[in-house]
C-alpha cells in the first residue's frame, strides 16, 4: 500500500514539473520579454500559452546529430543524469504542509521523507554536475564543451560548499535535518531574521548553483556558443534545460523553507504562503536575468572563497557561540 | 526481500568496483568509481545509517569524484590516452588481494555465516545523527580536532608545493 502510494505521488510529482518546466520557459520569455519592452511570445494560443506545447513537440523531432568523435554510451548518460538528478533532489521537497489525519497518521506531501531530508537535498543537488562534466567529456574534444563543462564542475564545487555553510545556520537553530522540524521552528520569527547573512550568502550560492545570470558563465554565448551543450541537439538538449530548472524550483523551495518560514504566515492558509515564496524565488531568477549583466570567471571564484566563505565560518562560529551560551541569535 | 534488496545493492557495489578497474578509458572509470558509491551508501542505508549514507553521497561521489574528475580533465588529453590499465608491476597487488579474498573465504566458511541473515539490520536502530556528533564531540573531541589540523596541514602543503612551480 505505502509502496502504491509513493509511485503515484512519483507520476504525479514527475508530471507536475514536467509541465513546470514547460510553462517556465514561456513565464520567463514573458517577463524578460516585457522588461525590455517587448510583447514576448504571443502568436500560438491566447498570449503564447501555447508556445512551450509547440516548442516541445518541435524539440521531438529535431534531429539528433551525435559527432563522430563522441563518446557514445556517455554522450547518451550525461543528458540523463542531467535531468534525473534535480528530479532525485525535488521528490525530497514537500509541495504542500504535511496533513496530520483522523487515525493519527500524518500524510506527507512529499515522495520521499525521512529525517536527514536537507541533507539528501544536497547530495542530489551535487550530483547533477556530473552531467555537465559528462557532456564535456564526452563531446568529442570539442573546446567550447569541454571548457563549459570545467567552468560549470568548478562553479558548482565551490558554491556547494557555501550553500552547505549557509543551510548549517538554521540547522544549528533548529537542531534538526528534517524540514518539517525546520519549519516548526520558525512558528514565531523567521530564520531570515535571525540569519540575514546566511540568507544572502544562500541566495547568492543558490543562482551560483544553478548557473543562471549573473553566474552563467558555463554558458556564457559570447565565449563559449552554448558551453557544455554546444554538440547536443533537439531532445538531449531540451534535457539539460529541464534539469536546470527543476533545479531552480528545488533551491526556490529550500530557500522558502529554511529561511522564509515555509508554510507559516499570517492571515492566508499555508498552501498559499508557501506557494507565494516559491514563486516570488523563482520570479527572483527571471529578474535578475533582466537586470544583470555576467560576473567575470575570476571574480566568481572570488565572491564564493574570499568573501562568502569566511563570511560564513564566522558566521557559524558566531551562532553556536550564542547559541551555546544562550544568547539571541542575529 | 531484504535479502533480494542486499543482493543487489552489493552486485551494485563489486561491479562497480570491477568496472573501475576493468574500463580502459579513465573517465568511465571515474563514471564506475561514482556507481559503486551509490552501492556503499544503499548498504549504510540497510543499516539505518542514513546520515552515513548521504554523507557518502556528498563528500565521496560529490565532492572527491567531482575533483578526480576536473583534475583528469586539466590533464593533457594525449597523455591520458596512452596510460595503460596496469603497470608491469600489477601481480604483486593481484596477489595480496587473492590473498585477502582467500582469507574472507575461510573466515565465512570456518564461522558458518548465515546468508539468511543478509540485509538484516542487526545493529543499533534510530537516529544516528546524534549519537554520532555528541560520540565525536563528547568522548572524542581531541582526536577528532587533531585530525582536523592534520588535513589543514595537508592543504596548506599542496599549495606550498604547487605555489613554487609557478612563481
Amino acid at each position: 500500500m505505502e509502496v502504491l502510494i509513493a509511485i503515484i505521488k512519483l507520476i504525479i510529482v514527475v508530471t507536475v514539473l514536467s509541465v513546470y518546466v514547460m510553462y517556465a520557459t514561456w513565464y520567463e520569455r514573458k517577463v524578460i520579454g516585457h522588461m525590455q519592452q517587448r510583447i514576448g511570445p504571443k502568436r500560438v494560443g491566447w498570449h503564447g500559452l501555447l508556445q512551450p506545447i509547440a516548442d516541445t513537440l518541435k524539440s521531438f523531432w529535431k534531429e539528433d546529430v551525435i559527432p563522430e568523435k563522441a563518446d557514445k554510451p556517455l554522450f547518451w548518460l550525461a543528458p540523463s543524469i542531467a535531468a534525473t538528478f534535480p528530479f532525485a533532489a525535488a521528490i525530497a521537497i514537500p509541495f504542500a504542509p504535511p496533513l496530520h489525519l483522523a487515525n493519527g497518521k500524518v500524510f506527507y506531501f512529499s515522495v520521499f521523507h525521512s529525517k536527514i531530508d536537507i541533507l539528501y537535498i544536497l547530495g542530489m543537488m551535487g550530483l547533477t554536475s556530473f552531467g555537465v562534466l559528462i557532456a564535456g567529456i564526452a563531446s568529442g574534444g570539442s573546446k567550447y564543451a569541454f571548457t563549459g563543462s570545467q567552468r560549470e564542475a568548478a562553479q558548482i564545487v565551490s558554491y556547494e560548499a557555501i550553500l552547505a555553510l549557509a543551510l548549517l545556520n538554521p540547522i544549528l537553530m533548529a537542531h534538526s535535518l528534517s524540514l518539517e522540524k525546520i519549519v516548526e521552528a520558525q512558528r514565531h520569527l523567521w530564520f531570515v531574521f535571525y540569519q540575514p547573512f546566511a540568507f544572502v550568502a544562500f541566495v547568492i550560492a543558490m543562482i551560483a548553483a544553478t548557473a543562471r545570470i549573473p553566474f552563467d558563465l558555463p554558458e556564457a554565448e559570447p565565449e563559449l556558443v552554448a558551453g557544455h551543450m554546444t554538440e547536443f541537439s533537439g531532445l538531449k538538449m531540451g534535457l539539460f534545460f529541464f534539469g536546470q530548472y527543476v533545479m531552480i524550483f528545488v533551491v526556490s523551495a529550500l530557500a522558502s523553507i529554511v529561511f522564509l518560514g515555509g508554510w507559516t504566515g499570517p492571515v492566508l492558509p499555508g498552501v498559499v504562503w508557501y506557494w507565494i515564496k516559491i514563486l516570488a524565488f523563482i520570479f527572483m531568477y527571471t529578474w535578475f536575468w533582466g537586470t544583470f549583466p555576467r560576473y567575470r570567471y575570476d571574480q566568481l571564484m572570488d565572491i564564493a572563497w574570499k568573501a562568502l566563505l569566511p563570511l560564513m565560518v564566522l558566521n557559524i562560529l558566531w551562532t553556536g557561540f550564542a547559541l551555546a551560551v544562550g544568547l539571541p541569535v542575529l | 526481500m531484504e535479502g533480494i534488496m542486499f543482493y543487489i545493492i552489493s552486485a551494485i557495489t563489486v561491479g562497480g568496483a570491477l568496472g573501475v578497474l576493468l574500463s580502459k578509458n579513465p573517465y568511465r572509470a571515474a563514471m564506475w568509481m561514482i556507481f559503486s558509491f551509490f552501492g556503499i551508501a544503499g548498504l549504510f542505508v540497510m543499516l539505518h545509517a542514513q546520515f552515513n549514507a548521504m554523507l557518502q553521497i556528498i563528500v565521496y561521489a560529490g565532492a572527491i569524484a567531482v575533483m578526480i574528475m576536473l583534475v583528469m580533465m586539466i590533464m593533457d588529453r594525449r597523455t591520458i590516452e596512452t596510460l595503460k590499465r596496469f603497470n608491469s608491476q600489477f601481480y604483486w597487488p593481484a596477489l595480496i588481494g587473492l590473498a585477502l579474498f582467500a582469507d574472507l573465504a575461510f573466515l565465512a566458511y570456518k564461522f558458518k555465516i548465515d546468508t539468511s541473515n543478509a540485509g538484516k539490520n542487526l545493529a543499533i536502530n534510530g537516529s544516528n545523527t546524534q549519537m554520532i556528533g555528541e560520540v565525536l564531540f563528547k568522548h572524542y573531541l581531541l582526536p577528532f580536532e587533531v585530525t582536523a589540523i592534520i588535513l589543514l596541514v595537508a592543504l596548506i602543503g599542496a599549495v606550498v608545493l604547487t605555489k613554487k612551480d609557478i612563481s
